[in-house]
């Protein structure tokens, strides 16, 4: 059987993403994060150093950094930290995993389920519909923050706090994506090719996998894109309020929190992990925004 | 902050430790005590309970402005805490061999609203404070008066008996045992007059009839409280505040980074102000670049005892050996640098604090400041552990976990793995202070409420204080050192007592309940306006009722 | 009768939704490792006093039980402990904090214009500034202005609302000492003192948010200016500024109303960073410090009115739709 695909453009998408340089520079720093975050031992290890070991030597009597600039050396690329000594360059590094693992982890987990009920919503429609948008509702309307403090209370010393946070994000953060897809399955519904394949008799499960998933799929796209650096921002502000992923495991976050007292005595404490938090949100935004314009026409910049 | 101030022992002896109290290095001349001015307190706290019974203030900090206690403390630059009569003519006079304490009011003292203070408000004020409704103050008083055990407050339960007021002017209090330490507690809040006509308990945390030099003006709920002064208070009455400001403005709520940053930069209304909290780290690192406010820094004299606290009923804590170990390999240097360094506080090695009377200086595991590593990893091989995976219970502010992770690199550095769990404030009292003991290690803080050996001992290693909200964290049990502490507080001779804590402190160390960490000192920053600012070595925090501002 | 019979369903719809959160809420902090009577037990805290102040919180009953009683006050009200000190908590009652010595909702009230002030203020703050430049930026797509108004807009997006927040203290308030650093004064005390202890709050949030407007509305105008309506409108001689502001703006708000209405219903989540960052003691400090002390009747009151915020700018949005979009009505 075929079906008319709406999706006729006279460029090849790829080839409008590439045109956009915005866009390009946003997905080769994403690249280049990524590609830091896998080999951040192995950095950090060139580098001499490990994200844990304290150097007091490496500091003055109060916890300051010795040298100018927060200590940057040869020894030190970044410095260190102020009252542990510890290499910032190697907390740096580490830390972008920790960022992207929940950002990229709690984005997959919400894209996941916002979608499986935001098409089942709007292509089954009537009172599943509505006990579904109610609990998108509740969700919405919950102060998630607060219950990550309180799980992080409940659970277990031992239970690995990055998986908690990916968790309690991803399960807090579908309901955006619920509603956008659930309008558009709603709009798809009504469209012609839709609505002959169904009078054709093509069952549910067909349907879905070949009519609906593939039109909404530029929509998931843009939209996951934009949600990881709102995931990234998440976690860094759950860290920032000391309830993020517990010390000594690098997070930008914490650090920032930290960084931000001691701006006046040593700023480059908040500099570094300051730029890298707003680096990689900036080059999702970048990204996402071309890749945005290249699927779909209509907003394209040029 | 893991600070907590404790409640001393109950039969502590009255003879006060010749601590040498005093603040900071910088100049301490009498400044005089101007009259006039708006002076703000910046505080964190978000609340302030002023219902006496509802509160564990201490002596000399906000509730003593506006509320006046049978006795109460004089605290003053290089001399020690002294108990001193504050409504009451003297500071007591005993009877019966101690079981029964007589207090006589003096003349002329009367409330914001002119009416006379009687002797029967503060038996009603110390009524009310058995209320369940009105629970959560400091409530030594209540296992010591007799019949206090089953007494359920005024509202409900008559008036307690063994109270008696004779006449408007004398009080007298029956207790079930001779307690030689009663002058101290009746400087505690609930000993505050509260007359019965007044005392609506709903309101009386915002709203309570002042007798001391202020009165509360307004309350606006989270953000601030002003006080004005109280026209009816007569200086003739009293020896230990000056009311200096004609107004204080508490802000509450105020980040104490940032409020340290505002008294740094000195600017506006910050130069009439100061910081009720202690400066952060990173804040004392600012002011040693700053010469003015470097001078305006006052920091204390080494007071509370900070240790990591080894839970001794716990899996392979149990073992002597292994907590011995990690005695070893404990980098206290690192805690240190953590707490700010040397303005932070000294290297400790011993559960007596400096300056307490008796205090013995000894080190039974002389490893240096930053650890034997070496000593940890043979101690652990002789234990027959490789390996050794504890857990670290914190509070989850930045500066609580810098010290977990100072505690937790020194730890790795001889095979041991440390997991923090970071949780809120109460999650960790709670846990610690409760009866399951679901933890291995954790970092705290003691101070006591009066300065004795007593209170650095008893509190924190008597089986009796184990779980049921006592802060025996450590959960050591040793019935050699149980007797000990019996035989010290039963002892009366001061030097005898002494020799028998100095006795109990190397005892319990032995068995390496706890690693003493260091003596921590707080510091201090008031604006460029302020004086008479000072901290003693204890009660190491400013004594606000003689703070004036420059006119 | 329809409409009637429309808002009954929508009533209910959003009474059930409150129910289901406050069981969650509740159930959720009944099993936190702390027992709030332990925290107001005072010092030394013997079993029996423990005991009786738990039973006088009402802390003592199994938590199903607390539960209904919870949501029996709601329309009887509360009565806790006996005689004079007795504490009542007039329906609706939405609990009573032990800690503060309040009803949960007197706490909001002397709260909420703390929070609402900086929330106010800002959002006209963002929205002007959003709208304005978003709809410059397409009407002059592809100039300067248009990719310099982008180019801000997505730093602004990717900027921590924290890092600028302190950022702005330190710069403003100490480096430039222009504005002073924390604190609320109450509009009814000195409307001056309250604009200026505002104004820095206003800017950083406002700069954030405003980015976001900028985009969404840029991306919406560009597309209505495509369609045919307004290529008719354009062609019938229309100005040009009559075409933008009457047809354009018009279907351009719809989104925006939707992603503001939401916004402002979620604005107790960011309002707990937002007053961390500038000590301003609101709702969001209220919660945060409710959880730290298990204030359990707070946190329950609160996320119930968190939610209730939520429900209610769905709402509001919904109507404004249908002054904005006739083709929406209900």
């Amino acid at each position: 059987m075929v079906v008319d695909i709406p999706l006729a453009p006279a460029r090849h998408p790829l080839r409008r993403l590439l045109a956009d340089r915005w866009a390009v520079a946003g997905g080769a720093t994403i690249l280049v994060l990524l590609l830091v975050a896998v080999a951040a031992p192995l950095l950090s290890s060139v580098e001499g150093h490990d994200p844990y070991t304290y150097d007091l030597s490496a500091l003055d009597d109060s916890g300051k950094p010795l040298g100018r600039g927060g200590g940057i050396s040869g020894d030190h690329w970044f410095g260190v930290e102020p009252m542990t000594g510890r290499d910032l360059f190697a907390i740096v590094v580490h830390g972008a995993r920790t960022s992207l693992l929940v950002g990229v982890g709690a984005t997959l987990i919400a894209v996941a389920i916002g979608v499986l009920v935001g098409v089942t919503a709007g292509y089954f429609g009537g009172w599943f519909d509505r006990v579904l948008s109610r609990i998108t509702d509740v969700l919405l309307g919950f102060p998630w923050l607060v219950f990550v403090i309180a799980l992080g209370a409940i659970a277990p010393a031992r239970f690995p706090k990055q998986l908690l946070l990916v968790l309690v994000i991803g399960l807090f953060g579908w309901p955006g994506i619920a509603r956008v897809v659930r309008g558009q399955t709603m709009a798809l519904k009504q469209r012609t090719f839709v609505v002959a394949s169904a009078a054709l008799g093509a069952g549910t499960g067909h349907q879905l996998r070949r009519h609906y998933l593939p039109n909404l799929m530029s929509t998931i796209i843009v939209y996951a894109t934009m949600t990881i650096p709102g995931m990234i921002g998440s976690e860094a502000a759950l860290s920032f309020l000391g309830v993020g992923v517990p010390p000594p495991t690098p997070a930008w976050g914490r650090t920032i929190g930290e960084a931000i007292a001691w701006v006046q005595t040593d700023p480059m404490f908040l500099v570094f992990p300051g730029a890298a938090l707003f680096l990689v949100t900036l080059a999702f935004n970048l990204f996402g925004d071309g890749l945005r314009d290249a699927l779909d026409p209509r907003t394209a910049k040029r | 902050m893991i600070r907590r101030t404790a409640a001393v022992a109950l039969t502590a002896l009255l003879t006060l430790a010749a601590c040498g109290a005093n603040s900071a290095d910088d100049k301490k001349e009498s400044e005089g005590s101007a009259k006039g001015g708006k002076l703000t307190i910046l505080t964190a706290q978000t609340d302030i309970n002023f219902d006496p019974a509802k509160s564990q203030n201490l002596a000399i900090t906000t509730l003593g402005l506006v509320l006046r206690r049978l006795t109460t403390w004089d605290v003053q630059p290089g001399k020690p805490a002294q108990v001193v009569p504050d409504l009451a003519t003297d500071t007591g006079t005993s009877s019966d061999g101690g079981k029964t304490w007589t207090y006589t009011l003096k003349d002329g003292l009367s409330y914001a609203d002119g009416s006379p203070i009687t002797s029967k408000d503060i038996k009603y004020g110390v009524e009310r404070s058995f209320a369940p409704e009105l629970s959560g103050g400091l409530g030594y008083h209540k296992g010591l008066l007799a019949g206090g055990d089953k007494y359920k407050g005024p509202y409900t339960g008559g008036e307690l008996s063994s109270i008696e007021t004779p006449d408007d002017k004398t009080i007298v209090f029956h207790l079930d045992a001779a307690y030689g330490d009663w002058p101290w507690i009746v400087s505690m809040p609930a000993f505050t007059p509260v007359p019965k006509a007044k005392d609506d308990p709903k309101t009386y945390t915002q709203k309570p009839v002042a007798s001391g030099p202020y009165e509360i003006e307004t309350y606006q709920q989270g953000s601030a409280v002003t006080l004005k002064r109280n026209p009816k208070w007569d200086a003739k009455t009293d020896t230990v505040r000056t009311a200096g400001p004609d107004q204080i403005v508490f802000q509450l709520g105020q980040d104490t980074t940032v409020a340290a940053q505002r008294l740094i930069a000195d600017a506006g209304d910050d130069r009439n102000a100061f910081g009720a909290g202690f400066v952060p780290p990173a804040q004392l690192v600012q002011v040693q670049s700053n010469p003015s406010a470097k001078q305006r820094l006052v920091t204390s004299d080494a007071g509370a005892l900070a240790y990591l606290a080894l839970n001794t009923q716990r899996g392979p804590l149990k073992d002597v050996k292994v907590r011995q170990a990690v005695e070893y390999a404990v980098d206290k240097k690192a805690f240190q640098v953590a707490s700010g360094g040397a303005t932070g506080g000294d290297i400790a090695t011993t559960l007596i604090t400096p300056g307490i009377a008796g205090r013995q200086d000894y080190d039974l595991y002389p490893a240096g400041p930053s650890g034997d590593v070496a000593k940890a990893k043979q101690l652990l091989a002789e234990a027959g552990r490789t390996s050794l995976d504890l857990t670290l219970l914190s509070e989850n502010d930045s500066d609580s976990l810098a010290k977990a992770q100072a505690i937790q690199q020194g730890l790795q550095r001889a095979g041991i793995k440390v997991t923090i769990k970071p949780a809120e404030e109460s999650t960790v009292t709670d846990t610690i202070t409760g009866d399951k003991g679901d933890y291995d290690l954790t970092v705290s803080s003691w101070q006591p409420d009066f300065p004795s050996a007593n209170g650095n001992i008893q509190p924190l290693f008597q089986s009796s204080e184990i779980g049921g909200g006592g802060y025996n964290i450590s959960r050591y049990s040793q019935p050699e050192v149980d007797k000990l502490i019996e035989q010290a507080l039963a002892e009366t001779d001061a030097t005898k007592a002494q020799a028998l804590w100095a006795q109990a402190d190397k005892r319990i160390l032995t068995d390496a309940p706890v690693v003493p960490l260091i003596y921590t000192k707080n510091s201090f920053l008031h604006g460029s306006g302020v004086q008479n600012f000072f901290v003693a070595a204890f009660p190491a925090y400013p004594n606000y009722l003689k703070v004036s501002l420059k006119q | 009768m329809r409409t009637l019979r429309f808002a009954g369903f929508r009533l209910l719809g959003m009474a059930s939704t409150l129910l289901v959160i406050s069981f969650l809420t509740y159930a959720v902090f009944y099993v936190l490792p702390a027992d709030p009577a332990r925290l107001s037990c005072g010092r030394p805290c013997t079993p029996e006093r423990l005991a009786e102040a738990s039973a006088f919180m009402g802390y003592d009953k199994p938590w199903l039980q607390q539960y209904l009683d919870f949501l029996g006050g709601i329309f009887t009200g509360r009565h806790f402990g006996a005689g004079q000190a007795a504490v009542d908590c007039a329906a609706p009652c939405f609990g009573y904090s032990f800690r503060l010595n309040e009803p949960v909702t007197q706490l909001i009230g002397e709260r909420a214009p703390v929070t609402f002030s900086i929330a106010v203020g800002a959002a006209v703050l963002w929205l002007l500034l959003g709208v304005s430049s978003g709809v410059a930026a397409a009407v002059k797509r592809g100039t300067l202005l248009d990719r310099s108004a982008m180019v801000f807009s997505t730093i602004g997006v990717s900027s921590p609302a924290y890092l600028v927040g302190l950022l702005g203290i330190l710069l403003f308030g100490f480096t430039l000492d222009m504005v002073p650093v924390g604190g609320y004064v109450p509009l009814t005390e000195s409307p001056v003192d309250w604009l200026w202890h505002l104004v820095l709050p206003w800017c950083v949030l406002a700069l954030i948010n405003a980015a976001l407007y900028a985009r969404l509305t840029r991306g919406q105008m560009i597309e209505v200016l495509g369609e045919d309506y307004i290529r008719t409108a354009r062609a019938k001689g229309l100005r040009e500024r009559r075409v933008i502001g009457r047809h354009g703006l018009r279907n351009v708000l719809i989104p925006v109303v939707t992603v503001f209405g939401l916004d402002l219903g979620l604005l107790l989540g960011g309002a707990i960073i937002t007053e961390r960052v500038f000590s301003m003691q609101g709702l969001g400090a209220l919660l945060i410090e409710a959880v730290g002390t298990v204030d359990l009747p707070v946190i329950v009151g609160m996320t119930l009115f968190a939610a209730f915020l939520v429900i209610v700018a769905n709402f509001a949005v919904d109507l404004v739709y249908g002054v904005l979009d006739p083709r929406v009505s209900r």
